[in-house]
């Protein structure tokens, strides 16, 4: 083989690694979306966020099996319904922990989570699920590449939360309250706003953003009762390497995320892929710790 | 005599042990310009903080004929109280200017624009930078904005606090010039002042506070004529 044949094969594998990257990328964004929201109106981290997402996943399946409604259809029950979720468990369950103080919240979501993950293994089982559908096999040609259509819907579907969000905080009183909160909660109560709600009101939107993300990944990877803690991993990841409070930013960390994975996996190998993300996760924050385009 | 529209009986602050405020009753009348005057650390802004309710405090609060004691600081809003902060930080400082005094309208979404024309034409110089990010504006500009910015609320009672602090005279007087309009606009004005001479140029009555405590009340021209006042505070 010659030269320039391998130098191909070197920028095609490239190319295709480029682009799987960006849109597992898009995956990771929606993963992060809620925890970036949550951490940066409220500066609280809910640890029971993977948990969250696992539960939009285990809703489709059983709304998938039980009923036989598509999982994306069931998206019109599940974000409404997760949105109605966070919003009564801050009003009523939370406030009195973040209003003790930070500490409490955090181990006030940490029995969530462990709640949840215990309730999933008692409910589906240990066993693996996945949301199978006749379009997670196909795929679509993109120029000389065929890719998944799952990753291409988790692409776009999480280009259009992000963009909604930020309309929704740019245009909208509630948005510009949730802003307006998370800079000096004391002046927004001086503009009038009820600042408990406006709480309320972002882990509403954190859940919401979660169910959608559990429906993608329920799409994309099988899922179990114990992976919430990796998903809670990658939000992380996601949220560090963009940046706090940044629609774009989040975006941004997803596809650095994905595309440091990716890469790994086809240049190394896949088992360094946590390893490298960790290593830029950190690199980056030595840098930069406000993340790449974190206020 | 004229309506009262704020009423404060025996108001007590403490911060942990610390007394800011010892047992202070005033009121003020609708449409006048009231001013509290004391140096720093007389209990100026902890009064006024109990008044929106940042604070907790003991003693009553009548607005309007209304105990507001049990109220949150965000219902008090939406009794007709706004204030405007000493600190020029109390901008939002991720939001643009047009941003700003939007979010001061959102109790009073469906005036939105009466609001903004009143604004502007007491500040032009918002209007011409209404599209720029807050935190790039000037000290002076900070304060109109935030005047703005609880103008917006359409409130009946404006608490003013400190607003020349830091400020040039030449700024001082625009803003002053520009609370003198809103008054005759039928906004009554809360005071606060260091400034025992500009508070007693600008208000009708005042009370002076020191550690705490009210010391002196009256009409301006009283309190000017009072041989203690001339002493201690004017150098008379």
């Amino acid at each position: 083989m010659g030269y320039e044949e391998v130098l191909i094969i070197l920028l095609t594998e490239l190319a295709e690694a480029l682009l799987y990257g960006c849109l597992l990328g898009g995956a990771y964004a929606v993963i992060g979306i809620g925890m970036s929201l949550i951490l940066g109106v409220m500066d609280v981290m809910n640890i029971a966020h993977g948990e969250f997402i696992l539960l939009g996943s285990y809703l489709a399946y059983s709304l998938l099996t039980t009923f036989g409604i598509d999982p994306l259809l069931s998206l019109v029950i599940l974000a409404p319904t997760f949105f109605v979720l966070g919003f009564l468990l801050q009003r009523f369950g939370l406030s009195k922990p973040l209003k003790y103080s930070v500490d409490i919240f955090v181990m006030a979501t940490l029995a969530i989570s462990t709640i949840l993950e215990n309730l999933y293994l008692l409910i589906w089982s240990p066993l693996q699920k996945a949301l199978v559908t006749n379009y997670m096999l196909w795929s679509l040609k993109l120029g000389e590449f065929s890719v998944a259509f799952v990753f291409v819907l988790d692409f776009f579907i999480s280009i259009a939360v992000l963009v909604f969000l930020r309309e929704f905080l740019r245009k909208t009183y509630l948005g510009m309250a949730i802003r307006a909160s998370s800079e000096d909660w004391r002046m927004a109560q001086l503009m009038g706003i009820n600042t408990d709600n406006v709480r309320a009101l972002t882990f509403g939107l954190g859940l919401l953003t979660a169910g959608i993300a559990g429906v993608l990944i329920g799409l994309t990877y099988p899922f179990s009762p114990s992976i919430g803690k990796a998903y809670l991993v990658i939000a992380f990841g996601v949220v560090v390497l963009g940046g706090l409070g940044s629609m774009l930013g989040t975006f941004v960390g997803g596809v650095i995320l994905g595309l440091v994975q990716v890469l790994t996996a086809v240049f190394f190998d896949p088992a360094w892929q946590l390893f490298a993300s960790y290593l830029v996760i950190f690199v980056l924050l030595a840098l930069r710790p406000k993340g790449v385009l974190g206020r | 005599m004229s309506e009262t529209i704020l009423k404060i009986n025996n108001l007590s602050v403490y911060y942990g042990r610390l007394e800011a405020v010892h047992d202070v009753s005033f009121d003020v009348k609708k449409g006048e310009i009231f001013a509290l005057i004391g140096s720093n650390g007389a209990g100026k802004t902890s009064t006024l903080s109990a008044i929106v309710g940042l604070v907790p405090y003991r003693g009553t609060i009548e607005l309007f004929g209304e105990k507001i004691d049990r109220l949150k600081a965000y219902q008090r809003i939406t009794r007709g109280l706004s204030l405007v902060p000493e600190s020029s930080a109390a901008i939002f400082s991720r939001f643009t200017v047009l941003e700003n005094l939007l979010i001061g309208s959102y109790i009073n979404r469906d005036s939105k624009k009466d609001m903004l024309e009143r604004v502007f034409s007491l500040f032009p110089i918002l209007k011409e930078r209404a599209n720029q990010m807050a935190d790039k504006l000037s000290g002076g500009e900070r304060k109109m904005l935030l005047i703005g910015r609880a103008l917006m609320s359409n409130p009946k009672l404006l608490l003013l606090d400190e607003v020349s602090l830091g400020l040039s005279p030449v700024i001082t007087e625009k803003i002053y010039e520009a609370c003198a309009e809103i008054n005759k606009q039928g906004v009554t004005i809360l005071l606060v002042e260091q400034s025992i001479w500009k508070a007693l140029e600008k208000a009708e009555r005042a009370c002076i506070m020191e550690s705490g405590k009210i010391v002196k009340i009256g009409t301006t021209s009283e309190l000017r004529d009072e041989e203690l006042i001339r002493k201690a505070y004017l150098g008379l």
